[in-house]
């Protein structure tokens, strides 16, 4: 291979990492998705178009060459009034005009809307009782499924929704402004502190869709990202059930000692097991932690190897994050950890 | 030493032998949690107590708290064709 293929070839696992669907906007899987990418494409089209003719009326003006200073005659700087009014005026107007209303018709078909906004929008708000509440934090998501009274589900960074209906997200956030950005789905909306955002999106086939946070945040804005899981409705229900349960208690000796460890040590400051005596809200509810794909606002495989690693030292993986270090256990206890968190199902 | 390094490569990224140890060649292997594996070749002794051998290389990958039950080093699990392949890539380690 040569220099510039092995090159290329590097960069291919960055578009090709971990999921199912790659994170573009013209990768769409949802109707507001289609709509964007439909009204991006037209855009890009029409704007090569003019390009292409404005280098075309450029070229035929040097062509044309009205007279030339060398030869000291008198350059001819008449006329063209009608191509300034035409071209550069009515046209223009048209263009930008069909655009506007193109715009316009994606935001009412898709309601991105907040309680700050108008009146209507306040009404359109109430109307869509969410589905999912979403609040952002430095650096992860926390998601709460709001369907049924009875169940308490919470979970982290790994959204599951029904694929082929719409699901109303309210969107919050616990410290500073970040964004919600699948981009195969939907458009990037804010989360703001002391706000209310609302969106709907709609996933029009089950599948893996990768984001992520879109509005810089601080140190790990980069690797905040989001895994958002489409589910067809009866494998969704069946997940939300799963989700609804307490953590699953150890069965054997290694987890169990797992368990005490965990509950005996710093954890529980920060995190909550449903059903154990672990009701920390700093961080990501772990009661399912087993079943989640990955870890580290889904920034690596949830494995043994890298659980392991995260719980010892996520500050050498991620850099400023607000998990500590944590230094107290030895390697057996370690291990146990581990096995307790992943048969939390 | 029969294994492959460019497939130990990929299993050392898919198992996570990098969120402990700083690995050359493998971009995302900054954690520190174990020893850094810099010069991995010219290692003599492993976990502090066995000689730098393919062959006990490959039981510590395979097994860790099989040699030294205290170990924070976990079994992941790893079958014997992929550790060869792991310890081929520790041995390009020069």
């Amino acid at each position: 291979m040569g220099r510039a293929a092995k090159f290329v070839a590097s960069l291919l696992p960055l578009f090709l990492a971990g999921c199912a669907t790659v994170q573009s906007t013209s990768n769409a899987h949802g109707p507001a998705a289609h709509s964007i990418a439909r009204l991006s494409s037209a855009l890009t089209i029409t704007f090569v178009i003019t390009i292409l003719i404005m280098w075309a009326l450029l070229a035929i003006a040097l062509k044309k060459n009205r007279g030339s200073l060398k030869e000291h005659m008198p350059i001819d700087v008449g006329g063209g009034q009608a191509w300034v009014a035409i071209g550069g005026i009515a046209i223009p107007f048209l263009v930008l005009s069909v655009f506007f209303f193109l715009g316009l018709d994606l935001l009412t078909t898709f309601p991105i809307h907040g309680d700050h906004g108008a009146m209507n929008m306040g009404a359109a708000a109430a109307k869509s009782k969410p589905d999912i509440l979403i609040i952002g934090h430095q650096w992860w998501w926390e998601v709460h499924y709001l369907g049924a009274a009875n169940q308490q589900v919470i979970t982290a960074n790994e959204i599951h929704i029904p694929a082929h209906r719409p699901v109303n997200i309210e969107l919050r956030s616990a410290d500073v402004i970040h964004s919600f950005w699948v981009p195969s789905l939907h458009g990037k909306v804010d989360l703001i502190p002391g706000d209310v955002n609302f969106i709907r999106i709609e996933a029009s086939q089950p599948g893996d869709y990768v984001g992520q946070c879109a509005e810089y945040c601080g140190s790990q804005h980069a690797n905040m990202h989001i895994l958002l899981v489409a589910q067809e409705p009866a494998a969704f229900n069946q997940w939300l059930a799963n989700q609804a349960r307490p953590g699953v208690e150890p069965t054997n000796p290694e987890t169990m000692q797992g368990q005490q460890a965990f509950l005996d040590g710093p954890c529980t400051k920060c995190h909550t097991v449903r059903g154990t005596a672990a009701a920390g809200r700093f961080g990501p509810d772990l009661t399912h932690i087993g079943s989640r794909k990955e870890i580290g606002a889904d920034s690596f495989p949830n494995n043994d190897g890298y659980l392991e690693g995260w719980i010892t030292n996520a500050q050498s993986l991620k850099p400023g994050c607000k998990m500590p270090k944590i230094t107290q256990y030895n390697g057996t206890q370690l291990r146990s950890l581990v096995a307790y968190l992943r048969q939390l199902q | 030493m029969s294994g492959n390094p460019a497939a130990g490569k990929a299993l050392i990224q898919s198992y996570g032998c990098g969120s402990c140890h700083v690995i050359p060649g493998i971009r995302t292997a900054r954690g520190m949690v174990g020893p850094p594996l810099f010069y991995y070749s010219r290692r003599t002794i492993i976990a502090g107590e066995l000689p730098n051998t393919p062959d006990n290389l490959v039981r510590w990958i395979e097994n860790p708290p099989a040699i030294e039950p205290g170990t924070a080093m976990p079994n992941l699990g790893v079958t014997d064709s992929q550790a060869h392949d792991i310890a081929a890539y520790l041995y390009t380690l020069r």
